[in-house]
């Protein structure tokens, strides 16, 4: 799985405000208009993603301290 | 370990009490086979912090992964009770071991010799896991087998470890870097525990080679989301003290340009003894969006292991465990942070 695809789409989530609010509107549509190519298990993980999230919201998502 | 000792062990949900129930069967088994009282009072110390340490923390993979591996495979997880133990002692000795590397042992050990607790972590990652499995009722050529897994996974882990003391302090390594590392640890390290529970429940190689990929998903998304709790949601963090190189920093560290680097290894050297200069690492990292870069990260990992999951064809409980696993783990699935 190469993680790059995702990544790119990070950043450009956290640097680029219109591709922010496109991405909380149609993240798929707006998946495929950037010409990423992803894999299945990279669509997967952005369908999974919700990109409405806060940093708050985010800090308060992580798992309690696990044993690992 | 005798098998009389896991037939007597009700079948609990797997939770924390689970977890405690192990723990006293593999303190009985430690204080058993202890050579004199000084091995057994150092053993206590070992088992009584974990014990601590099981009550404060939501995930122990260590007992629930090979609880929940075999019972996925066979569908009951009480004959694998032995093999928890097993697992239970090589977590204890990896830990410490790890403490003694970071200089960050906790307190209950105050008071004792560092060659002590040396000596604690190597026996019990060099002895009692290995005559645990020795002991398990099952045909030898599985016991072979296991005790095969355990030693290429301690050298796999091993290799991980040197990568990890040699990032810690650095002025620059990369993400990547850091993720390898960390696969090659934790990964390697609940993919070791899950492919242990896979042998015993008499898995094929097939499927074992599964619930290898899918421990080793689980424990790199564990480990990157407990890296985040330790920067994000603890008062006051481990990693920064003792100047350990987490995804969030490398991430950061990629970002910047020379003189920006400069400025924030100078913040981090100063967070090694300041607790203002941790708080502003925290608020510079979310503010930079690295949080998210690392629950994107985590996530990948998490499908990883869903998708594995799926492949394996788990029986219940089993099925529903694992995936509860997966899911307390992803910051984006219902179970997440409860």
């Amino acid at each position: 799985m190469s993680q790059q695809a995702v990544e790119v789409l990070v950043d450009r989530w956290i640097s680029d405000p219109t591709f922010r609010d496109e991405m909380r509107g149609d993240p798929e549509g707006t998946v495929r208009r950037t010409g990423v190519q992803l894999d299945e298990e990279e669509w997967a993980t952005l369908q999974a993603i919700d990109w409405n999230l806060s940093n708050d919201e985010l800090q308060s998502r992580i798992s309690k301290d696990g044993c690992f | 370990m005798t098998t009389s000792v896991s037939l007597t062990v009700p079948s609990l949900t797997l939770t924390t009490q689970r977890a405690e129930k192990v723990l006293a069967l593999a303190e009985r088994f430690a204080l058993e086979h202890a050579g004199n009282q000084r091995q057994q009072e150092m053993m206590r110390i070992a088992l009584a912090g974990l014990h601590a340490q099981v009550r404060s923390a939501e995930l122990q993979p260590f007992v629930s992964l090979p609880l929940l591996v075999h019972a996925a495979v066979r569908g009951d997880d009480t004959p694998a009770l032995p093999l928890a133990v097993a697992t239970t002692l090589l977590f204890l000795g990896i830990d410490i071991h790890d403490d003694l590397a970071d200089g960050d042992l906790p307190d209950h050990w105050n008071g004792c010799r560092t060659a002590e607790i040396s000596l604690v972590a190597a026996t019990l990652l060099c002895a009692l896991p290995q005559l645990v499995l020795s002991e398990l009722d099952l045909p030898p050529s599985h016991r072979d087998a296991m005790q095969r897994t355990v030693a290429q996974g301690l050298l796999r882990m091993s290799g991980g470890q040197h990568m990890d003391l040699a990032h810690a302090g650095a002025s620059w390594v990369s993400a990547r870097a850091v993720e390898a590392s960390v696969r090659a640890k934790s990964g390697e390290e609940a993919a070791l525990f899950a492919v242990l529970a896979a042998q015993a429940a008499g898995a094929s190689p097939g499927l074992t080679a599964v619930y290898e990929r899918l421990g080793g998903a689980i424990g790199t998304a564990g480990q990157l989301a407990s890296d985040c709790a330790d920067l994000f949601r603890s008062e006051h963090s481990k990693d920064l003290d003792s100047g350990a190189r987490t995804l969030p920093i490398a991430l950061h560290l990629e970002r910047l340009d020379e003189p920006e680097r400069e400025r924030f290894l100078d913040l981090l050297r100063e967070a090694r003894t300041e607790r203002a200069a941790q708080e502003r690492i925290r608020q510079r990292l979310l503010e930079a969006g690295e949080l998210r870069r690392c629950a994107v990260t985590v996530e990948l990992y998490c499908q990883r292991a869903r998708r594995a999951l799926q492949e394996t064809r788990a029986l219940e409980p089993g099925r529903s465990g694992l995936g509860g696993m997966i899911d307390r783990i992803s910051f984006f699935s219902s179970g997440c942070g409860q």
